[in-house]
C-alpha cells in the first residue's frame, strides 16, 4: 500500500530558511494531550495560527527565529501554560489582556513534527496540512480574569 | 492602536541594529537594539495592528542592563526614570512607518510595562548564562613614550580586532551570526572601502556591554589602561598577535604571493559578492592554500572554515585575512615601540 505523503502547512515558508530550518530537524511523535493560549472560549482557526501567519503577526529579527515563528506554540499541562501566561503577563500588558483563555487540543503523528519540551513543559509543533488539532480542540478554559 | 500625545521624530534617528531578544514570547518581547554610536537601546513591544508593531523605545546604560538582567530594577521603574521615552511603528520588514517622542506622563498605562516587569529567565530565548555574560576587567600595560595620536590610533586598531574575534568565538549566538554572515557577504573587496566598512560594521555586531570600556588609565612607565570587555576574546586577540609576530615574515611572503597573482589574474577588479566565482582548478587550489597557510599562520586554524562559509568564496575569503593580517601588523607595532603590551 503507498505510503500517505506528510506535507508541512508552510511548506514555502520553510524553504526559505535554508539550513537554519528547524522543520527538518524536529520529530512526529505521539504526545496526547496538549495545551495552547487562545484569545476566545471557543476555539477558532485563527487561534490556531502560528505567529508569523497570525493576524495581527510579530516581528521577527533573524531567521532561526522567523522559521520557529511557523510553529505553534504548545504546553504538557494546563498547569504550565497558565504558568507562562503569568508570568508573559507579569511584563506585557498587551499579552495580559490578549491572552485569557487555554484551549486543550491532542497531537499525534499525523498532526506535525514536534520540537524537544523545555522545561518549562514547552514545545513547538510545525503542523501537516489537514491536521486535527482544531477538530480535536476542546471547549477553552478561561485563565485569568 | 492607540493615540498618543507627543512629538514626531524623524525616521532616521531609529536606524539601530537587532542585537539580541531578552525576553521572548512567540516573537520579541523585549529587545536589545544598537545605534551607530555605543549607545544600547531596549525595545518593548507594548501594541500592533494588522500592519505594524509598536515598540517602546528608550536608551539604556550598561548599568541600566546589568540591573535589568541580574533583578534589581524593573522594566517599569526604568521607564519612571526617563522623563520621556520613544514609540517606534515598525512595519513587518522592521522599516520605521512613524516615531514619536512621549512624555511618560503622558503615556497609555497600558503601554507601560506590568508593576512586576522583573527579568524572567523563562522568557529569555537562551540560557542566562549565555544571554549576555558580564564584562570582565582587563588590563594593558603600558609604557615608553606616547605621541597625541597614538591615543587615537590604539582603540581603533585594537576595536577593529576584537570585533572581528567577537564575532568569531560567539558566532553560536544567534544575533552575532545573522548579524556577521551577513557583514561577511556584503562587500565586493574591490578595495580599501570595503576592509575599512567590513571592520567598521563588525563593530555593530557587539552589544555596548560587550564593547571595550575605559575602566581607568594611569599614564607612567610603566603605567595600564584597565579595559572591562569580555576577556576570552581579548585573549584570542592577544594570542593572534603573538602568532602574527611570531609568523611575520612568512605571512609577508604569503601576502605578497597573493598580491602577485591577483595581479596576474585582475582579481582586484573581481567583485566577491559573487559566491561562486569563475576560477580555474589552479586559481582556486592557490586561494586555498593561501587561505588555509594565513589561518595556521596567524593561530586561528580553527575558524577557516567558518571564514570560508561566511565569506562564500575563496577570494573574499583570502582578501578577510589578509586585511586582518594588516591590522595585527599596526597593532602590533605599538608592542615593537614598547608603548603597549598586550
Amino acid at each position: 500500500m503507498a505510503r500517505k505523503v506528510k506535507w508541512l502547512k508552510y511548506a514555502k515558508e520553510h524553504l526559505k530558511c535554508g539550513s537554519s530550518c528547524t522543520a527538518s530537524k524536529w520529530k512526529e511523535k505521539t504526545f496526547g494531550k496538549a495545551f495552547r493560549l487562545v484569545v476566545n472560549e471557543i476555539s477558532r482557526r485563527s487561534d490556531f495560527l502560528p505567529p508569523a501567519i497570525e493576524n495581527p503577526r510579530r516581528q521577527f529579527a533573524t531567521k532561526p527565529t522567523s522559521c520557529r515563528a511557523f510553529a505553534l506554540s504548545l504546553f504538557t499541562t494546563m498547569k504550565k501554560v497558565k504558568r507562562h501566561r503569568d508570568l508573559v503577563a507579569q511584563t506585557s500588558k498587551y499579552f495580559e489582556n490578549k491572552l485569557r483563555y487555554a484551549s486543550e487540543t491532542s497531537v499525534g503523528t499525523s498532526d506535525g513534527r514536534v520540537s524537544p519540551v523545555n522545561s518549562d513543559g514547552h514545545f513547538g509543533l510545525h503542523e501537516y496540512l489537514n491536521n486535527s488539532l482544531l477538530e480535536n480542540a476542546q471547549k477553552a478554559v478561561k485563565i485569568a480574569s | 492602536m492607540k493615540n498618543v500625545i507627543g512629538q514626531r521624530v524623524r525616521k532616521s534617528a531609529f536606524a539601530h541594529q537587532w542585537v539580541e531578544d531578552l525576553l521572548y514570547f512567540e516573537g520579541p518581547l523585549l529587545s536589545l537594539l544598537k545605534a551607530s554610536t555605543s549607545q544600547d537601546y531596549f525595545y518593548f513591544h507594548i501594541d500592533q495592528d494588522k500592519a505594524n508593531v509598536r515598540w517602546l523605545a528608550f536608551t539604556v546604560s550598561r548599568k541600566d542592563i546589568r540591573d535589568y538582567l541580574s533583578r534589581k530594577k524593573t522594566l517599569l521603574e526604568m521607564v519612571y526614570e526617563r522623563e520621556s521615552v520613544e514609540l517606534v511603528d515598525l512595519d513587518f520588514n522592521g522599516e520605521v512607518v512613524e516615531a514619536i517622542r512621549c512624555q511618560v506622563s503622558d503615556m497609555p498605562p497600558e503601554y507601560l510595562p506590568g508593576e512586576d516587569s522583573w527579568f524572567i529567565s523563562e522568557l529569555a530565548p537562551v540560557s542566562d548564562k549565555d544571554l549576555l555574560p558580564a564584562p570582565s576587567n582587563y588590563s594593558l600595560k603600558v609604557g615608553g613614550d606616547w605621541f597625541f595620536e597614538d591615543f587615537a590610533r590604539l582603540p581603533v586598531y585594537y576595536i577593529q580586532l576584537y570585533s572581528f574575534f567577537y564575532s568569531l568565538v560567539n558566532i553560536d549566538k544567534p544575533s552575532v551570526r545573522s548579524n556577521a554572515h551577513e557583514i561577511y557577504r556584503r562587500y565586493p573587496w574591490r578595495g580599501g572601502y570595503s576592509s575599512v566598512n567590513f571592520f567598521r560594521e563588525l563593530k555593530g555586531v557587539i552589544p555596548s556591554l560587550h564593547e571595550p570600556e575605559v575602566v581607568a588609565i594611569n599614564y607612567a612607565s610603566p603605567g595600564v589602561i584597565k579595559l572591562a570587555l569580555l576577556s576570552d576574546v581579548a585573549e584570542r586577540l592577544r594570542d593572534a598577535l603573538i602568532y602574527a609576530a611570531k609568523n611575520e615574515y612568512e605571512l609577508d611572503h604569503l601576502s605578497k604571493d597573493f598580491r602577485r597573482v591577483q595581479r596576474d589574474q585582475k582579481w582586484a577588479d573581481v567583485d566577491g559578492t559573487i559566491i561562486k566565482l569563475r576560477l580555474s582548478k589552479d586559481s582556486r587550489k592557490f586561494l586555498r592554500r593561501t587561505l588555509t597557510r594565513a589561518c595556521v599562520l596567524l593561530g586561528i586554524p580553527e575558524y577557516r572554515d567558518l571564514i570560508l562559509k561566511m565569506a562564500g568564496n575563496d577570494l573574499r575569503a583570502v582578501k578577510i585575512m589578509l586585511a586582518y593580517y594588516r591590522r595585527t601588523k599596526k597593532l602590533s607595532g605599538f608592542k615593537d615601540r614598547q608603548l603597549v603590551h598586550f
